[in-house]
């Protein structure tokens, strides 16, 4: 025979398991907006049945111990590393968009026009060879070259050392993000050791390594007792349980390198062994695209210097038969015109004999350089190797572009299928909030229907 | 599938924002008139823009050079003109048509023979014409005790960049010039000395060595005059080329009007309709319909 004091005890299980339930709606409800909550349910079975006599009865219902949260790994990881691409690319595209509007071209106030004004000033010498203007014009148009190349390349360098100051920051980051994730590793094998799931502190744990992994590729695995490692660089350890390792920043060579520290305390160059996030994206663009730009500005620069004053220490001014050089420096950073013909502007070369103010020799020959095949083993014009520059600058972006929206769009993709998993719909929440609600009222009338039946038996003991 | 909310609000932030990025990209590109306004836009057009403002840059500048080189050819021309035409009255003179009057023409070849030295030493822009590339330097000297003119300058030629690779030479040697073919001096002292000696034979003797002289000064005019025309033609040349990479300039960099306007109404129609569906979409929830 069943009990009825057993009838209350199912309908005291029930009222406190539907509470429990309205309860955990009510926190996917308040997080719906939550960035990196997963939502959670709470799964209710059957209680142990009791054998009575020759029936068996249930004894109504119960809370599994562990919540359940809505999540899928695969995703989890594929985000992971989806997101070390975004941050390269979002990196590149940042430090490569400032130095593209360097190269002011499209205005027509760049190094190409500086150029051609240069070598426009020497025809224009080569009309009048003696002319006083023409002499002081040809200056003024070489100084304003000079000036965009010592321009464009200081604000190159600067950009370069932006960089470096990016670099410090993202590794300062890194650390923190390490500290967090091992002390939410303490955390959730403490909560998880007494059987119960420690949901908030892994979604906290999955949001760090998410944030992680934009910075620095990573590679993470979970163990047994809920550990989460991390080890970057090519296999050097982060985060094991509850330990970290440092990452640290040094100049070397001009630029900020990032090392890991080993246990003892030793630094060791990682730099060159990240290959992702936007660490990586950082200091490919310093290291190699943005190098290759001021690389190529210094040989262009270089050799106009070289191929100018080869002709131009040849040719004589119009005063005496002294021969002077037209530029000084190697590159685009120091050169200058020289100060000797900035302070006599006669001393311009334009004759190939001495005292002959009517030769335009020297003039026509530095003239013709503009079309010269001077460049890439006399296969292009100074133009022609600084045209391929700026465009190799635009495809730069352009791919860097490319990339980034790409990896933005799989990012959503991704995002979209995490949600779809793991993110809060109102609408579901409502009609579970109904569902536990009748539930409840339901529950709460069998405690009445019960205590009527008591009240029952008690009247006719009476 | 399930729909989250989140999912729902950002995928329609997502649109909005590609869409808001499009607009703005079209707006910029109608208000700055171009239609690249970053290297990035389209790197291969900011290549050929680079390469046709280079070259009507260029093309500008030769024609200056040409413009530079026809007034230089010009000025040459009126002044071999001028000294043609005085050599032709000098031939009347020599022609001894009146010997009653050869002590005043005498004195009409020395006047003629003082013009021709002017005009040999003829100035432009402060650099003499005739002097090679002494410009600094009379080209013309006389020896006032003997008489007898002098070369002074060089053999250099006033040298102009007319086009990629092309050059022309246009000569400046005096030397050449006025006493080439026979020396001009020479001969009109040779004519005053015969003229005051009253040696009716010696004056005539004159006459084919002017005519000689004449003649090669119409060879230099000649050869002048091939220049000019040739430069004439190669500035009309470049004037024209220059119209038409103006035009390739134009089509690779500036925008193309019509197109943008209906790019932009394209672009803000899928904008208003992603607007207006989301406000529809994000707005209810079973909320509205729990009593």
């Amino acid at each position: 025979m069943p009990n009825i004091a057993g009838l209350l005890y199912i309908g005291r299980n029930a009222l406190v398991t539907q509470q429990k339930a309205i309860d955990i709606t009510g926190n996917n409800i308040a997080n719906v907006n939550t960035p990196g909550y997963s939502r959670q349910r709470l799964n209710m079975e059957q209680s142990t049945p009791i054998r009575d006599l020759n029936t068996t009865m249930s004894t109504g219902v119960r809370a599994q111990q562990k919540i359940q949260r809505f999540y899928d790994q695969f995703t989890t990881n594929q985000l992971n590393s989806e997101n070390e691409g975004l941050g390269r690319w979002e990196a590149q595209k940042t430090a490569l968009g400032k130095v593209e509007v360097l190269f002011d071209e499209v205005t027509g106030y760049g190094l190409s026009e500086a150029m051609s004004g240069y070598w426009t000033a020497w025809q224009d010498l080569s009309n009048n060879p003696s002319g006083h203007v023409e002499r002081t014009n040809l200056v003024s148009a070489a100084q304003y070259l000079t000036s965009t190349f010592n321009q464009l390349s200081g604000n190159i360098a600067d950009a370069q050392a932006d960089i470096d100051t990016n670099v410090v920051n993202i590794v300062e980051d890194v650390n923190r993000l390490a500290s967090q994730i091992a002390e939410l590793n303490t955390k959730i094998t403490q909560v998880e050791v007494t059987g119960h799931n420690a949901n908030d502190y892994r979604d906290q744990r999955d949001s760090a390594i998410f944030e992680l992994s934009k910075l620095i590729d990573i590679n993470s695995f979970e163990d047994g007792d809920g550990n989460a490692t991390i080890m970057v660089g090519g296999g050097k350890p982060l985060v094991e349980g509850a330990f970290t390792w440092n990452l640290s920043t040094a100049e070397d060579g001009g630029v900020q390198k990032v090392y890991w520290e080993d246990s003892s305390g030793t630094a060791h160059d990682i730099t060159d062994r990240i290959e992702s996030g936007e660490l990586k994206g950082w200091m490919e663009t310093r290291d190699v695209v943005i190098n290759d730009y001021m690389t190529r500005l210094d040989t262009l620069a270089g050799a106009i210097i070289e191929e100018v004053n080869a002709l131009h220490n040849g040719g004589f001014g119009l005063v005496g038969d002294s021969q002077y050089a037209f530029f000084t420096g190697t590159n685009a950073g120091d050169i200058a015109v020289n100060s000797d013909i900035v302070d006599d502007v006669n001393r311009i070369a334009a004759a190939g004999e001495a005292n002959r103010p009517g030769d335009e020799s020297v003039a026509i020959a530095i003239a013709n350089l503009q079309s010269a095949l001077t460049m890439s083993g006399g296969n292009a014009s100074f133009d022609d190797y600084y045209t391929s520059l700026v465009g190799d600058v635009g495809s730069d972006v352009q791919t860097a572009n490319l990339n980034y929206d790409h990896q933005s769009s799989m990012i959503q993709h991704l995002e979209n299928y995490r949600e779809e998993v793991s993110g809060v719909s109102l609408d579901e929440e409502m009609v579970n909030l109904v569902k536990f609600q009748h539930a409840y009222n339901a529950a709460a009338r069998l405690i009445t229907v019960t205590d009527e039946m008591m009240d029952t038996i008690i009247s006719i003991a009476r | 599938m399930r729909v989250s909310n989140a999912m729902m609000a950002e995928n329609i932030q997502n649109y909005l924002y590609k869409q808001t990025k499009a607009l703005l990209k079209t707006q910029e590109s109608i208000a700055s008139g171009k239609r690249i306004n970053r290297l990035s836009d389209d790197p291969i057009g900011m290549g050929q823009a680079l390469g046709y403002r280079r070259t009507i840059s260029k093309l500008e500048q030769f024609n200056e050079n040409i413009t530079s080189a026809r007034q230089h050819l010009d000025t040459v021309e009126n002044i071999l003109a001028a000294v043609t035409e005085l050599l032709e009255d000098t031939k009347d003179i020599a022609a001894d048509q009146d010997p009653s009057m050869r002590s005043m023409m005498a004195d009409q070849v020395v006047t003629i023979r003082d013009q021709i030295f002017q005009l040999a030493n003829s100035r432009n822009n402060g650099n003499y014409l005739f002097s090679g590339d002494l410009t600094d330097t009379q080209p013309f000297e006389r020896d006032t005790a003997t008489g007898v003119y002098s070369y002074e300058g060089d053999g250099g030629t006033k040298d102009h960049i007319i086009g990629e690779g092309l050059q022309v030479s246009i000569t400046a040697d005096g030397s050449q010039i006025f006493q080439g073919a026979g020396d001009v001096f020479d001969v009109l002292n040779d004519l005053e000395a015969a003229l005051r000696a009253d040696d009716g034979d010696g004056v005539t003797d004159q006459l084919p060595l002017l005519s000689e002289i004449v003649e090669g000064l119409n060879g230099v005019r000649a050869v002048n005059a091939g220049q000019s025309k040739r430069l004439e033609a190669t500035q009309n040349y470049n004037k024209a080329f220059n119209v038409n990479v103006s035009d390739l300039l134009s089509q690779v960099e500036d925008t193309d009007i019509v197109e943008a306007a209906i790019n932009l109404q394209l672009q803000e129609t899928a904008y208003e309709i992603t607007l207006a569906t989301a406000a529809k979409i994000i707005q209810p929830n079973l909320m509205n319909f729990l009593s």
